[in-house]
């Protein structure tokens, strides 16, 4: 203790003499204070930047997998990369791969309903040349993005769906479908091939001899499909009704997920014919009878989207009737003028 | 590839900067940096379309060549910058404008192999050259600087025209800091905004406003103060996006455009945008005017003729710049005293009345469409003042224009600029308050923007 005693009375007696403030020191001290402010919050915003773009960037790539198309992956050679093939397919890969899709349109719909009053339900984007908003109506604001091919932003997916269709002479039917899509310039192909025996029907003496279907069928999303069919049907009786029944079973296992939509006229036609023949037909079998449950299942669901497209059409065909009301009022000039402009 | 592509800055942008950062030796940046742009350049397309880079080596021996002749032998040196010119105008047709060539012809590319940024590309590959010629630089004598320069992704889409003199230094040697690439993603983010958020925004008014098939006074009159919004956003996105990369990267290079000033009268207001590209060809006809003060006047109507048709070869283009050309040829007459006592407010109404209708013509491809557009600007042939589709786009993007107003308004920037700096000197919890907020606003923005492009792919 008396050591630490005499080093402290040492030290004050050797200590020197400590300036007074002066107002350089004090400028200097604030100087270097804030100068470590600005790099502290240089270092936070430089840290909280790199994290959110890093975050972006790590959920981008994170999404981007060459297992989630069932293919054998982007292939890396030499002659693909000089062509440009592989580095356009990761970004392909990189854009087609974009996790919760509806969530992201949905999220960008309602930010950009904070861009200013009234909200916007247009998707953002550059404007589109193609487009000419009509005069007082609702400014183009809701009008679908129309590229010049008339396709949009949507991309199609391409399916080319053949089916053919053998009966021999026991009833047998043999039906094989051929669906061919297109994914990266890598074609899959799927076949599916479908038996069905129908018995004997006592009243129905004349059974069919030979039927032979070949249907070729290339739409997409959004078109309504060319379709190219050939039957060609030798019969020995008039009983067409129940060749018309399988020919509209195999259209319907031409259909594919993806043309579903765009098929459900051909079935609403095929099935009206089923339905006019029905009155002249007999019960046949009971197997006929669960196949024929079994379309009207499908023909149901088909209903529903038919009755869906109806709708929309509907909606287009309102949306168009109000266009077409504004434009027959800014022609008029007179009632919408005092409530449009100012 | 383009700055504003999801791919790029979520992918080749953090993978370029953190890579440059594992050596601290300025060739392995550099090197980093040229591959980089390899990849920038040549993404999506076939790798051949590198061959552009091929006009490296023809820069460097008639840059080498101009070196050792510009002082005593003068037409030597002379006859070499007029080739490389020839040179550079031939790739700036070939890459930048290849529809002009007939589809027979063999020199039709395929529009798919044509890079981006060739226009800026060659601009800064003459500029290399013509700065030896003149002495502003000495000749590279290392091919791999000189590629550095050409290359270097972050001024090759629509960057400035960086001047070699300006920019060797870094390449000889740089280092980045921290502090650079804060503020280089800050920029960068901001440069993004502009691009995705704001100018489409100009774009939509834009287009309610002048894409009717019935023309309205309000339509036409905002709605080409929406698309000079539009073009001058984009332009200035890219810019700033350029700058933000290049700090990031370690360069710090000028800015290419200014704030809109009314000063300067009309020439003032075109020299603020694409600066850079301005001082070039400015200092390309000083070697032919040496002071002239009629020869300099002829000369401003042919550098503006040139610089319109470097941005487009069309004919819109071409008037629009013989038009502008013409009036400051004008205003180079008038002396600078006169000028500089015309009242500013005078000032305000002839620049704001002359650019709306020479450069609004740019927005128009046919004479007729523009004739009506002039007549819809004065009140003839209007039917209606406002339509519901330009009121709906002003409201649904008001914020944006507010925010856009207050950028582009020098004044309102300014105040608002000097409000944020007294508040930060207020005390430390208000300094804290306002970067914490700057840094969450940033970040917001770039959420943001990510989102919007996100959206627009899927």
């Amino acid at each position: 203790m008396l050591e630490e005693k005499a080093f402290l009375v040492t030290y004050e007696e050797d200590a020197p003499d400590m300036p007074e403030e002066c107002p350089e020191s004090v400028e200097a001290l604030e100087e270097l204070s804030s100068a470590s402010q600005e790099e502290k919050f240089t270092f936070i915003n430089i840290i909280v930047l790199s994290i959110v773009l890093l975050a972006c960037a790590a959920y981008f790539i994170a999404m981007t997998s060459s297992k989630g198309y069932g293919d054998e992956g982007n292939k890396f050679s030499i002659e693909r990369l000089a062509s440009g093939q592989f580095t356009a397919e990761i970004s392909k890969r990189y854009y087609s791969t974009i996790a919760y899709p509806e969530e992201i349109a949905s999220i960008c719909e309602s930010m950009q309903s904070f861009y200013g009053l009234g909200g916007s339900k247009k998707s953002s984007g550059t404007k589109d040349p193609d487009i000419t908003p009509e005069p007082d109506g609702d400014g183009g604001q809701d009008v679908p993005v129309v590229t010049s091919d008339g396709r949009g932003d949507h991309k199609e997916s391409e399916v080319t769906a053949e089916s053919t269709k053998v009966s021999d002479d026991n009833g047998e039917q043999t039906s094989a479908t051929k669906e061919v899509q297109t994914f990266y310039d890598t074609e899959f192909v799927r076949t599916t091939t479908q038996s069905t025996s129908l018995d004997f029907d006592p009243d129905n003496p004349y059974p069919i001899t030979s039927e032979t279907e070949e249907s070729t069928t290339t739409t997409t999303n959004n078109d309504p499909p060319d379709i190219e069919s050939t039957t060609t049907a030798e019969r020995t009786s008039p009983t067409e009704t129940v060749s018309e029944e399988t020919e509209t079973v195999t259209s319907e296992e031409t259909v594919t997920e993806t043309v579903t939509e765009s098929t459900s006229e051909t079935t609403e036609k095929t099935e009206e014919t089923s339905k006019e023949t029905k009155k002249t037909e007999d019960e046949s079998s009971a197997k006929e009878t669960d196949s024929s449950k079994d379309e009207s299942k499908a023909d149901s669901s088909e209903k529903d989207s038919s009755s869906e497209e109806e709708s929309s059409k509907e909606d287009s065909s309102e949306a168009d009737d109000s266009s077409k009301d504004e434009s027959s009022g800014s022609d008029d000039g007179d009632d919408t003028s005092s409530e449009d402009e100012t | 590839m383009i700055y504003s592509e999801l791919l790029f800055f979520l992918g080749v942008m953090p993978i370029t900067v953190l890579m440059s950062f594992l050596d601290k030796s300025t060739e392995y940046k550099n090197l980093i940096l040229v591959l980089t742009s390899v990849a920038f350049v040549s993404w999506g397309k076939p790798l051949w379309c590198l061959l552009i880079f091929a006009t490296v080596i023809s820069e460097y021996f008639i840059g080498l060549g101009i070196g050792k002749t510009r002082i005593n032998s003068k037409p030597v040196s002379s006859l070499l910058l007029a080739a490389d010119l020839g040179i550079n105008v031939f790739v700036f047709l070939l890459l930048g404008h290849n529809a002009l060539f007939s589809q027979d012809s063999a020199l039709h590319l395929r529009a798919a192999v044509i890079p981006i940024g060739a226009a800026w590309y060659t601009a800064k590959g003459f500029s290399y050259c013509f700065d030896v010629y003149t002495g502003r630089c000495r000749e590279e004598k290392n091919i791999f600087c000189l590629l550095t320069y050409m290359v270097s992704y972050h001024f090759l889409m629509a960057g400035p025209v960086v001047r070699y003199g300006d920019t060797e230094p870094y390449i000889r040697k740089r280092t980045v800091t921290g502090k650079c690439v804060n503020d280089g993603l800050v920029r960068f983010i901001v440069g993004l905004g502009k691009g995705v958020i704001l100018a489409p925004a100009f774009g939509r008014i834009a287009q309610a406003g002048l894409e009717h098939k019935d023309t309205t006074l309000a339509g036409s009159w905002v709605g080409m103060f929406a698309f000079f919004g539009e073009c001058w956003f984009s332009f200035t996105a890219f810019c700033d996006m350029a700058k933000g990369l290049g700090l990031m990267n370690g360069f710090n290079y000028e800015e290419n455009y200014r704030d809109l000033s009314v000063s300067g009268m009309l020439g003032g207001l075109v020299k603020s945008a694409n600066t850079t590209l301005i001082k070039l060809v400015e200092d390309f006809f000083k070697m032919f005017t040496k002071g002239n003060v009629f020869f300099g006047a002829v000369c401003t109507l042919f550098g503006c003729v040139i610089v319109a048709l470097w941005y487009s070869i069309s004919k819109p283009f071409a008037i629009v710049g013989a038009a502008l050309g013409a009036v400051l040829m004008i205003e180079h007459l008038i002396p600078e005293k006169t000028r500089s006592k015309i009242p500013i407010a005078v000032k305000a109404v002839y620049v704001g009345l002359l650019a709306t209708l020479i450069i609004g013509g740019l927005r128009f491809t046919a004479l007729e469409d523009y004739k009506n557009w002039l007549q819809s600007l004065f009140g003839v042939g209007n039917d209606y003042i406002l339509t519901k589709a330009l009121r709906s786009a002003l409201l649904e993007n008001l914020f944006l224009i507010i925010i856009a107003f207050c950028y582009v308004c020098v004044p309102v920037k300014k105040l608002i600029a000097s409000g944020i700096r007294k508040l930060e000197a207020y005390s430390v919890t208000a300094l804290a308050l306002v970067r914490v907020s700057k840094t969450a606003l940033t970040a917001l923005l770039l959420v943001m923007c990510v989102i919007t492009l996100a959206a627009q792919k899927v």
